[in-house]
């Protein structure tokens, strides 16, 4: 009889603590299969879409890849895509949307002037957030908690371009035209006020409306403002090609420089041979072996339109370190994403010159930290050209 | 400012002003027969430039542009026929017919950018791209000298048919009254279909003009579709020459601020002349013209 209590009692207490083990582990196999999301917001159909689309494309084809070899611990990535209509208070809105959604991270992959609006919003939700690709100052300038960033800035590259063209001429004298876009305010009010604080004489600043026919009365008046150097700014790529065009066609010889957007396949489209000998700052070196294998894979899985496109080289890094600092996070809980972010230190990453590595700390949640990392491509036969370090 | 100066703006002010107008006569073949407003006009040219770049790598060029403009404007007749002669089969207010085309614009614009991509594509013209230079200072693309033509050629054309042919005619009768054009025996379900392939025929060839000084892709209507509807109000509606004023007018304004005063500002000054012009006329160009 004892011994049948003994043994009666052995297996309560083994019971027990069977029941004990699986209430502790609940959570976790809860967890087990359950899909990470991880949200993106981009316009869809309007201005910006032509570079939204590709970024989009990008992250789907690694997230693809990362489920097919079983996800994060067992558990698949689940990517949501929602339009912001390339305006920032509907930015701001999907922001929300895609928090419902259960969203641990956002990504920002439209215009700057909607990463501004979603930004706000995702910081208010204490949500880790960025953007492999948007270049204004004000996004991680002063630092933001929640968000990180993998573009080169605004002002690193009017710095880089600022350096260039004292390098290249004694005496600058540097006209701006800009498409009239939000975009193309932002980026020439930043340019403009680093040359000028740089001591460059800027000598005359156009403007284009877009959908402008015909630009020949700005392409004439930058020619009799003498100028050495002309910076076509903004987003609107038809009307700044219109003027590469209207430049070449009236005889003048003066430099034309601009910023990253100029990789954009339509330009050298659009302009020809009128881009030959126009030289724009990027922060992809399309010669690295990464970068090679990046633009191979997605040319294999989406098509020629990847081909020579290499901003979604960013897309592409941006989510492999979202994912990788999930992993480092062992959760997908927002919190332990963001310190996972904030501690990367010494991630190779194939964006910026040969070698170059990820650190963000507490004090800066940028990867570019100095205007030499930036790189020169000059259009040669209507196609970017083999690339230039600006140091 | 100098002579050659002077004729720059004339020969960039007209060649925009030509593209204005082109867009406004789109406009007001429609509106005056039907009384309908159809912001979808900008589309059809869109579409007619972008189905030119569709078309040109199978066909020689004169055909894949006589198919582009052809298939815009029969999407423009389509357009008429699925929705706008249902609406006021069922005695829709205006309103709910404007906003429908509102509706259709909407669904050609981002339709196309879903079948066709977001990217922009180079259109060729008809003649010849390289730059022609007068006395080394001023400057005149083959594409302007043809936009010059075509807008003759179709403004006479308009003109012509509107005095001249039964159809014509019955276009300005069913707008002055369409009751009474009834009573004589004008079809105006077949005048309203016709207004509106005229009018997408129109757009359709302002595409196809605009797009080489341009770029083809699903956006590019936006700006022909605005300003081809301001024209048309500042030339009036007396006769197709109101937008033909308009468009140039606003075209010389546009430029010749841009050049003379500054481009930062050109887009705002012409539209403060224009509405100094409106206050003053406010039937529009040639309408008070003709009263006065």
């Amino acid at each position: 009889m004892q011994e049948m209590r003994r043994t009666a009692t052995a297996a309560c207490g083994l019971l027990g603590m069977l029941a004990t083990v699986a209430v502790v582990s609940m959570p976790a196999q809860s967890q087990q299969g359950k899909p990470i999301v991880i949200g993106a917001h981009g316009d869809q159909a309007k201005q910006a879409s032509y570079y939204t689309l590709l970024y989009k494309d990008t992250i789907e084809v690694f997230i693809e890849e990362l489920n097919a070899s079983g996800g994060i611990g067992g558990r698949p990535i689940k990517f949501i895509f929602e339009d912001d209509e390339n305006n920032p208070v509907t930015a701001a809105s999907r922001v929300e949307k895609l928090a419902a959604q259960g969203a641990s991270y956002i990504v920002s992959i439209g215009s700057s002037a909607t990463g501004i609006g979603a930004q706000a919003k995702a910081d208010e939700m204490k949500i880790p957030h960025g953007s492999p690709t948007n270049t204004a100052v004000r996004l991680s300038q002063p630092l933001r908690h929640y968000y990180f960033r993998l573009s080169i800035t605004d002002d690193l590259i009017s710095e880089a371009m600022l350096r260039f063209i004292k390098k290249k001429f004694s005496e600058p004298r540097v006209a701006v035209i800009r498409d009239a876009t939000e975009t193309g305010f932002l980026i020439s009010d930043t340019q403009i006020k680093a040359l000028r604080d740089g001591g460059v004489n800027v000598v005359a600043v156009e403007q284009i409306t877009p959908g402008s026919a015909d630009v020949t009365a700005q392409a004439l008046r930058i020619k009799e403002a003498n100028a050495n150097v002309v910076l076509p700014s903004g987003g609107s790529i038809p009307d700044l090609a219109n003027y590469v065009k209207a430049h070449k066609a009236i005889g003048n010889r003066a430099l034309m420089l601009g910023n990253y957007l100029f990789t954009t396949a339509s330009f050298g489209r659009l302009t020809g041979n009128a881009s030959d000998g126009f030289v724009f700052v990027d922060s992809v070196y399309p010669e690295r072996a990464e970068v090679m294998a990046i633009e191979s894979k997605l040319v294999a899985k989406k098509g020629d339109r990847f081909r020579n496109n290499l901003s979604e080289v960013h897309a592409w890094e941006y989510i492999r370190l979202i994912t990788d600092a999930i992993k480092r996070a062992g959760s997908d809980e927002r919190g332990a994403i963001r310190n996972a972010m904030e501690s990367t230190k010494d991630w190779p990453i194939a964006i910026g010159p040969p070698g170059m590595t990820l650190t963000y700390s507490p004090t800066s949640h940028d990867l570019f930290k100095q205007p030499e990392q930036a790189v020169f491509r000059e259009y040669r036969n209507g196609q970017p050209g083999p690339s230039v370090p600006a140091g | 400012m100098t002579l050659q100066s002077i004729l720059q703006v004339l020969v960039s002010g007209l060649q925009v002003g030509c593209i204005y107008a082109l867009m406004a006569l789109s406009f007001y073949v429609i509106q005056s027969a039907t009384g309908i407003l159809n912001f979808a006009q900008g589309e059809w040219a869109m579409i007619s430039a972008v189905l030119g770049v569709v078309f040109l790598p199978f066909v020689p060029y004169p055909i894949a542009i006589a198919a582009a403009i052809a298939g815009a404007t029969s999407l423009a007749i389509l357009s008429e026929r699925l929705f706008i002669r249902r609406l006021e089969s069922r005695n829709a207010s205006l309103v709910t017919i404007i906003l429908s085309l509102l509706g259709i614009m909407i669904v050609a614009r981002y339709g196309t950018a879903l079948l066709f991509g977001q990217e922009e594509y180079p259109l060729p013209g008809p003649a010849r791209s390289e730059i022609i230079e007068i006395g080394g200072e001023l400057y005149l693309l083959p594409q302007t000298l043809v936009i010059y033509a075509a807008t003759v050629a179709v403004f006479a054309a308009v003109e012509l048919h509107m005095r001249r042919t039964k159809l014509g005619r019955s276009l300005r009768v069913a707008a002055i009254d369409p009751i009474g054009a009834q009573l004589i025996g004008v079809d105006l379900n077949r005048v309203r279909a016709y207004a509106f392939g005229l009018g997408g025929l129109i757009a359709a060839v302002a595409g196809w003009l605009y797009a080489p000084l341009y770029a083809a892709g699903y956006m590019i209507g936006v700006v022909p579709g605005v300003k081809g509807f301001i024209v048309m109000v500042i030339g009036g509606m007396a006769s197709p020459l109101g937008s033909l004023l308009g468009g140039i007018t606003l075209g010389l304004i546009e430029v010749a601020a841009a050049r003379y005063f500054s481009s930062l500002y050109s887009e705002a000054l012409a539209f403060v002349v224009l509405m100094g012009v409106l206050f003053v006329r406010p039937e529009g160009l040639i309408a008070a013209g003709t009263r006065s």
